[in-house]
């Protein structure tokens, strides 16, 4: 599903370049669970969002799904996200001022999916993370949990390939972190392809493999 | 993507960030308002101009006798200069500009009375083709005509007021009499003036005022002249006319107030020249407005791309493509004008329209039916939704331009 070889990514800040990926290869296959660990700083949120076509990379070459992923134009970058893609942030990153289940809807939107369509769709991923009773409530009216399952109904919503989640637990205590990892496991039952950022030992223990990153390179990967 | 989709989602969008909806919406009305009740005062002050000389002929050029103010070949100045009924004749048959006239004496007030009832009126001694030549709306029976004046016949027209004043309500005219200083004239007729100030007159035919009031004299005040000329033509027959007029009754041509000459085809363009800069003055301010109002829609359509960057973020990380951000944030920009810009726009044509109602029926020679036209109305509507697309068209590209990781990250 994921194939990337020789990742190379620098920041530059003024004059100053930092140099984050030192030369990642890496392979994830289709239906796998794997978590990315590393201690803070060390450079996945960097990979995770290349990965998620939010940024680009300098040098190496990267697979999505047999596609390489290069020099994409906004619109076949926007097109990936939309159908391959789905994300759950640490800071949920819901919007605002729409409702739950519009707000699981907008993917569909962007699909070019009918409204009525697009939310019964919403309401029935809503459903599967348990929120149902709350698809007409807005953010601010949820708990962090509540929000993050939300944010797990908007990413499968789209029925993308691969769920991108950068430390989704990082904002909840220990029990809610503990029932948002179950619902990303049982997603990855149904064969759902999951990739979780997260520096929790507990949390990458749940995964079937954990990739240490270190410094910008990979220093192994455990597998379960 | 489907349009109703889009529109959907920007209605949504906007209904759910009222305030900024509405401060946007304010700018905009208000930049309209300002539009409107500007255009609409320029027609106000234009058609009362207009009006103002519709009320009098446009294409005339009257003739009044003087005194002179400069000694000539030997006479003395302050000699008053008479005109007289033949020097109408000739103008009209000396000069080709000169297609028709009209020359009248002014007898002062004279009593008249009809049954036990009245009054004192201005009673002025006509020539008959007068009538047609100034904008008179005839009430009742005939105008004073040719055989009127060759038979020095003992008739009168009357004015709108001598009328309603002398007169029951409706009362018809036909075979009446009415006593002027005593002596009977047959009524032929009920005019009405644009200028009310002018209904109060009682009018004769010149010949018949001559002999009765005037002893056979055939002396006239004032000589009206239809002219068919252009604004420097006309100024040229002016000048000719004071020449001959000089010649005949000796003094010198420049001498202008030995022979009062009021040439209102001058004076109507003269007006035309200020109606025009008034015009011309409310739409650079009009659009000076509009511009400023432009400026703080794309201002505040600026800052809330700005604000709203982790939203579009969030947005293109789900998969809106560019376009489709450019295209919500005009959308929003022509929605928010347009209808901002209507609300504004109807205010704008209510207070117009009020102002239009209350200074109706008043003499007010300010402003006369200051009007939102359909014109003004379209050029506004078509004005808004390019303002609306210009607002929004510069914080469209920079939504666009936004690289969804930096908006994820800003907070
Ligand atoms: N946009 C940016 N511009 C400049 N430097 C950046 C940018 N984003 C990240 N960095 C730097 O790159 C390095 C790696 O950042 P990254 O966010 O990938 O770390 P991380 O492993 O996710 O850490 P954390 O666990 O704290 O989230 C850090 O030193 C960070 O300061
Ligand atoms: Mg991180």
């Amino acid at each position: 599903m994921i194939k990337l070889h020789n990742i190379h990514k620098s920041y530059h800040v003024g004059k100053e370049s930092l140099h984050v990926l030192k030369g990642i290869d890496l392979h994830i296959k289709e239906g796998e669970l794997v978590s990315i660990m590393g201690s803070s700083g060390s450079g996945k949120s960097t990979l995770l969002n290349l990965v998620g076509l939010l940024d680009n990379y300098d040098e190496g070459t990267y697979h999505l799904d047999g596609n390489l992923m290069k020099n994409l134009t906004e619109n076949q970058a926007a097109y990936y996200r939309n159908r391959f893609l789905g994300f759950v942030f640490q800071s949920f990153n819901l919007i605002s001022f729409k409702n739950a289940q519009e707000n699981v809807a907008l993917p569909l939107y962007y699909q070019g999916v009918k409204r009525e369509e697009r939310n019964a769709i919403a309401l029935e991923y809503l459903d599967k993370v348990g929120l149902k009773p709350w698809a007409e409530h807005m953010p601010n009216e949820l708990s962090g949990g509540q929000k993050q399952r939300v944010a797990i109904a908007r990413a499968l919503a789209s029925k993308p390939k691969l769920i991108l989640a950068d430390e989704p637990t990082g904002a909840l205590d220990t029990t809610t972190s503990y029932e948002v990892m179950e619902l990303l496991k049982e997603i990855h039952h149904e064969g759902m392809t999951v990739v979780i950022v997260t520096h929790e030992h507990d949390i990458a223990e749940m995964t079937q493999k954990v990739i240490h990153l270190t410094d910008g390179i990979i220093e192994k990967i455990t597998e379960h | 993507m489907f349009q109703s989709e889009a529109l959907t989602e920007i209605i949504d969008t906007l209904s759910k960030n009222k305030l900024r909806t509405a401060l946007t919406g304010f700018a905009v009305a208000w930049g309209i308002f300002i539009f409107v009740v500007l255009l609409g005062m320029g027609n106000g002050v234009e058609n009362a101009m207009e009006e103002g000389f519709g009320k009098d002929a446009q294409n005339k050029i009257s003739v009044s006798g003087g005194t002179t103010s400069e000694e000539y070949k030997g006479l003395q100045k302050g000699r008053p200069i008479h005109i007289y009924n033949e020097d109408a004749e000739i103008l009209e048959e000396y000069f080709d500009e000169v297609t028709g006239y009209a020359s009248t004496y002014w007898f002062g007030t004279k009593t008249a009375n009809y049954k036990d009832k009245n009054g004192s009126y201005q009673t002025n001694g006509i020539g008959a083709d007068g009538l047609e030549m100034e904008n008179l709306n005839l009430l009742q029976g005939r105008f004073i005509n040719g055989l009127d004046i060759l038979h020095n016949r003992k008739v009168v027209l009357l004015g709108k007021t001598p009328y309603e004043e002398l007169f029951d309500k409706d009362e018809d005219i036909e075979g009446k009499y009415l006593k002027i200083d005593g002596s009977s004239f047959l009524i032929v007729g009920v005019i009405e003036y644009n200028n009310p100030w002018e209904n109060g007159r009682l009018l004769v035919p010149i010949s018949t005022a001559q002999n009765i009031y005037n002893s056979g004299s055939d002396r006239i005040h004032n000589i009206s002249l239809i002219v068919d000329a252009d604004l420097s033509a006309s100024k040229k027959l002016e000048n000719k006319i004071r020449g001959f007029f000089g010649r005949k009754y000796d003094f010198r041509k420049d001498d202008k107030r030995a022979l009062g000459v009021q040439n209102n085809i001058e004076e109507y363009g003269r007006a035309k020249g200020v109606i025009i800069a008034i015009k011309l003055f409310v739409m650079i301010i009009g659009i000076l407005t509009l511009i400023s109002g432009i400026t703080g829609i794309s201002n505040i359509m600026l800052i809330s791309v700005k604000e709203r960057t982790k939203e579009i973020g969030i947005r293109k990380a789900l998969g809106a493509r560019p376009n489709s951000i450019i295209k919500q944030v005009i959308f929003e920009s022509v929605l928010i004008t347009s209808l901002a810009g209507y609300i504004g726009l109807v205010l704008g044509a209510v207070l117009v329209e009020g102002i239009n109602y209350l200074t109706k029926g008043g003499d007010s020679s300010a402003f006369l039916n200051p009007t939102v036209d359909i014109k003004t109305a379209i050029i506004a509507t078509v004005v808004l939704i390019v303002a609306g697309a210009l607002a929004g068209w510069l914080p469209a590209r920079k939504a666009a331009k936004i690289k969804p990781i930096e908006a994820l990250r800003y907070e």
